[in-house]
């Protein structure tokens, strides 16, 4: 009975948190110009309407491209942090853990005004305060994701590269980086896809045309309820789907190769 | 105008193509022969006017336009101004979204750092931005005697008129449609939950006007007596709402059966025409200005997009798609008749609206904002 | 020395990172907007009632987000591998389709004559669940719900499925199993998620705009208005305020999760 109980509220839970994804997906294919209201027939018009827009296609690509360095950036100084912390005091660990996990804590608003403010009064590029405030919240999350990683990488391994004469450099991309990969892979993509939705900064601080894809959904909401929103939603979906089999593709390849 | 230069008879030829190329002839088609023809030949002096001012003096080669995002009207911005004025001066315009946040503008313009050409405020901002020097002095000026009175000023020039208006749905009120905002407090009469913009703005004179003070009266705002009045009808509002496309979605879906709404969004979209009705009795009506922001790179090129898009043939082209009513009065003619009897400035539509008093708003603003939002806390 | 010195510099390069991008512009605000006039709060501005307001909701959200996650976290730890990839997917798809298309969404749903709207208008005696207190709790939950889940399944992991098997061979039954042996070993990853999704709550403008219908305004929406009207020294006071109250939790958090570090981060 109580096993019932359980799988019944599971149920419950596990569908009202993804029937928004659903409803989503609806929405991109039968939406109208109010939500709400479906039409009868499904149709692509609403891709149609964003896809073949240069300025939702600015946006994408801005978006994309920004996501795309920030999450590098950002795992790339995160792999070479968590290779360095082993040859530290756990000071130094607790010191970056603490300074890390503060953005996440601190209300984004907060940060986003101060950033503007600095950006005005010392005539900062917009482009920078976009990546810096992006950055700024992407390495929590993926600190978090590789820092869960770092048990596939044993410190002797590492230490036994080093007493053999193995510089640093030569033990990050021998030894480290490839046991990493999996870690690193994910992390980027959590970093990715977070920076793509994000959208405090990107209204405290964007003012020029170059409008983040996030920010123009925004700018759009008090004058259309179209269905561009479910459409950038089911497309990121959509590539991230693709992503995810290409990475089991490429790791299934790999498992064959090494039992063969 | 029509000189013996090579530049000007470029622009002269330029904007003549630009004339029969340009799609704005396809809505001068759909009126009468004898119209159209008018129309076509006006606009091609207005080309050709704009053309050879601008073509062989303007250093420009990107402005960037700010407006309101989204839906029909960035598109009839888009088709009105943007593309005419891209052709006839092969300037590249550069299309922003903004929803009227004052304080980017003027952040903007005391940091010196100002990426904007030509932005579209509200009239309230207008009037502020004008007291605090955010704005630059127009280069070419419309002829103030074919605009409405008090529209144009050498800061800005008038575009449109937009109202918020007192909308309900069709199919709840089949028998007996409420008109006035008396109506709206009306619960017994018209019963059922109601949404109300999330803002003093407009919304302290509604409540005025259903206490029973006359049209002209409004101003200064008994501030005391209008949240009073709201009070009254503050449980049945069941939503603030603050997106322009929300009353529409709000009344198509039952969510609510009476709202003030802005008429644009209503003249636009073909569910709402289908769905819901409104009355003009008690209409708020708001003016949208044309400014340059101090310390734009191009208040030349900024200054002509303004003259552009404040003529008669151009404005008509954008209000025609957007339901708006256009300040320059000539403008009107080259609309067609069932779309105008929809604007704001209408004269049967105009005599039961009032103008928005920017000017007290500009003042009082932040301070009836404060208390608007304790009030609803209350 | 270069092959000591560097990890060393390595490892100070993050911290470094934060403090120029992060700390660097809230220090600079801070300071410019003390120093520069008195911080005062808008004169009228209900700033308790909105702290309390913010503080409630965020406290409700986050609650039901970690009792939510709680039986999703145990049956992806009881579950074979299949299944806890499909737990991963059902989590993850939500937070890629993003935070602006998820409100709309669930404005779509409660609108509409579905399933759910139907329940919520049951729920609440006949009025609709849209535009409530309810809803912004509601969607707020579901929005934390795939943060919960990540933090807690960390946790639980430290569950050991043999301690479960034990109490089961010694005729322990299923709630019992779950009161005893499960939750005093998961209650500490519980916290932690109710203290990030709390924290993380308190600045959300987006959710309570759409879904509460204007009247369950948070302090982010207080402090986005003032920023719209270009009256910045209102809006700092404001956020400096907000600020000064959330330093002391935020400081507990840090210190609490750098304590319990392993149980973010599964180490």
């Amino acid at each position: 009975m109580l096993r019932v109980v359980l799988w019944t509220v599971l149920a419950v839970i596990a569908l009202v948190a993804v029937m928004p994804s659903l409803y989503l997906l609806l929405w991109a294919f039968f939406g109208s110009e109010t939500v709400g209201i479906l039409e009868r027939v499904p149709s692509l018009k609403w891709f149609a309407e964003v896809f073949a827009n240069p300025e939702w296609q600015t946006s994408i690509a801005y978006s994309t491209v920004l996501a795309f360095v920030v999450s590098l950036v950002s795992v790339l100084a995160l792999g070479i942090h968590f290779y360095c912390m082993r040859y530290s005091s756990a000071l130094l660990e607790i010191t970056a853990y603490a300074a890390t996990i503060v953005p996440v804590i601190l209300p984004q608003v907060i940060y986003a005004l101060a950033l503007r403010v600095l950006g005005g009064k010392v005539g900062l590029p917009e482009l920078l305060l976009v990546f810096a405030g992006h950055l700024v919240f992407v390495l929590p999350l993926q600190f978090f994701v590789l820092d869960a990683g770092q048990e596939t990488v044993p410190t002797e391994l590492l230490y036994a590269g080093s007493t053999l004469g193995a510089s640093h450099l030569t033990n990050i991309t021998s030894n480290y980086f490839p046991l990493m990969t999996r870690p690193v892979i994910i992390a980027f993509l959590v970093g990715f896809f977070f920076s793509f939705d994000e959208l405090v900064i990107a209204t405290f601080v964007i003012d020029s045309p170059m409008v983040t894809v996030t920010r123009r959904l925004w700018d759009q909401v008090p004058r259309s309820m179209v269905p561009s929103p479910a459409v950038i939603g089911c497309s990121l979906l959509g590539a991230s789907a693709f992503l995810m089999l290409l990475v089991l593709a490429a790791s299934q390849r790999n498992r064959k190769k090494c039992l063969y | 105008m029509f000189s013996n230069s090579k530049a000007d008879r470029v622009a002269v030829t330029y904007s003549g193509q630009a004339c029969a190329d340009h799609q704005l002839a396809g809505t001068a088609r759909a009126a009468s022969g004898r119209m159209a023809m008018v129309c076509r030949v006006l606009f091609c002096l207005l080309a050709a006017l704009v053309g050879s001012c601008a073509r062989p003096k303007l250093q420009t080669t990107e402005l960037t336009v700010v407006s309101y995002g989204g839906g029909a009207y960035q598109e009839s911005h888009r088709k009105a101004f943007v593309q005419p004025f891209q052709q006839i001066t092969g300037v590249r315009v550069n299309s922003v979204v903004w929803n009227a946040d004052y304080g980017k503008l003027k952040a903007m313009v005391e940091s010196g750092r100002v990426p904007w050409d030509v932005v579209e405020v509200t009239e309230a901002q207008f009037a502020r931005g004008t007291k605090e020097n955010l704005f630059e002095k127009l280069i070419l000026l419309p002829d103030r005697d074919d605009f409405l009175s008090g529209t144009v000023s050498e800061f800005g020039v008038g575009n449109v008129y937009w109202g918020t208006v007192l909308a309900y749905t069709r199919d709840v009120f089949r028998n007996k449609q409420p008109q006035t905002w008396a109506d709206f407090w009306d619960v017994d009469e018209f019963p059922g939950p109601r949404a109300l913009y999330d803002d003093p703005r407009a919304t302290l004179e509604f409540a005025l006007l259903a206490d029973g003070v006359p049209l002209d009266k409004l101003y200064p705002i008994d501030i005391d007596r209008a949240f009073l009045k709201l009070d009254e009808i503050k449980p049945h509002v069941r939503v603030w709402w603050t997106d322009g496309s929300q009353p529409v979605q709000l009344l198509l879906t039952g969510s609510v059966v009476m709202s003030s709404a802005w008429n644009g969004r209503l003249y636009a979209s073909d569910q709402a025409r289908a769905g819901i009705g409104y009355s003009w009795q008690g209409a708020a009506l708001e003016l949208d200005y044309w400014v340059v922001p101090r310390g734009s790179a191009n208040t030349d090129a900024a200054s002509r997009f303004i003259f552009f898009a404040s003529q008669p043939y151009t404005l008509a082209a954008q209000t025609e798609l957007v339901g708006y009513g256009p300040v320059n009065k000539a403008a009107l003619q080259y609309v067609r008749e069932n779309a105008r009897t929809q604007f704001p400035t209408y004269p049967s539509n105009w005599k039961v609206s009032f103008p928005v008093n920017a000017e007290w708003w500009s003042e009082h603003e932040e301070r009836v904002k404060t208390k608007w939002l304790a009030w609803k806390m209350s | 020395m270069f092959a000591r010195v560097l990890p060393r510099v390595g490892s100070l390069a993050l911290p470094v990172l934060i403090a120029i991008l992060y700390l660097l512009p809230l220090s600079y605000w801070t300071l410019s907007s003390t120093l520069s006039e008195p911080v005062s709060l808008p004169s009228g501005l209900p700033f308790a009632s909105l702290m309390l307001r913010t503080s409630l909701v965020s406290a409700i959200s986050a609650s039901l987000a970690v009792l939510s996650a709680f039986p999703l976290a145990l049956h992806w730890r009881l579950s074979g591998y299949r299944m806890r990839r499909a737990f991963v997917f059902l989590m993850v798809t939500p937070l890629i389709m993003g935070l602006l298309a998820r409100n709309y969404s669930w404005i779509g749903m409660l609108s509409s004559q579905t399933w759910l709207s139907s329940m919520g208008w049951i729920s609440l005696g006949g009025a609709s669940i849209l535009y409530t207190l309810a809803s912004v709790c509601l969607v707020m939950t579901c929005v934390f719900v795939p943060v919960a889940f990540f933090m807690m399944i960390q946790g639980i992991c430290s569950v050991s499925l043999e301690h479960i098997d034990a109490a089961r061979a010694l005729g322990v039954p299923d709630w019992k199993i779950i009161f005893v042996v499960i939750l005093p070993l998961t209650r500490r990853a519980a916290l932690l998620a109710f203290a990030f999704i709390f924290a993380m709550a308190s600045g959300f403008f987006i959710t309570p705009r759409m879904i509460g219908g204007g009247k369950y305004d948070f302090i982010s929406n207080a402090i986005l208005l003032y920023v719209n009207l270009g009256s910045f020294g209102d809006a700092s006071s404001v956020a400096l305020t907000f600020f000064a109250i959330m330093l002391l939790p935020i400081a507990v958090i840090v210190c609490y999760a750098v304590r319990l570090r392993h149980l973010v981060m599964g180490t």
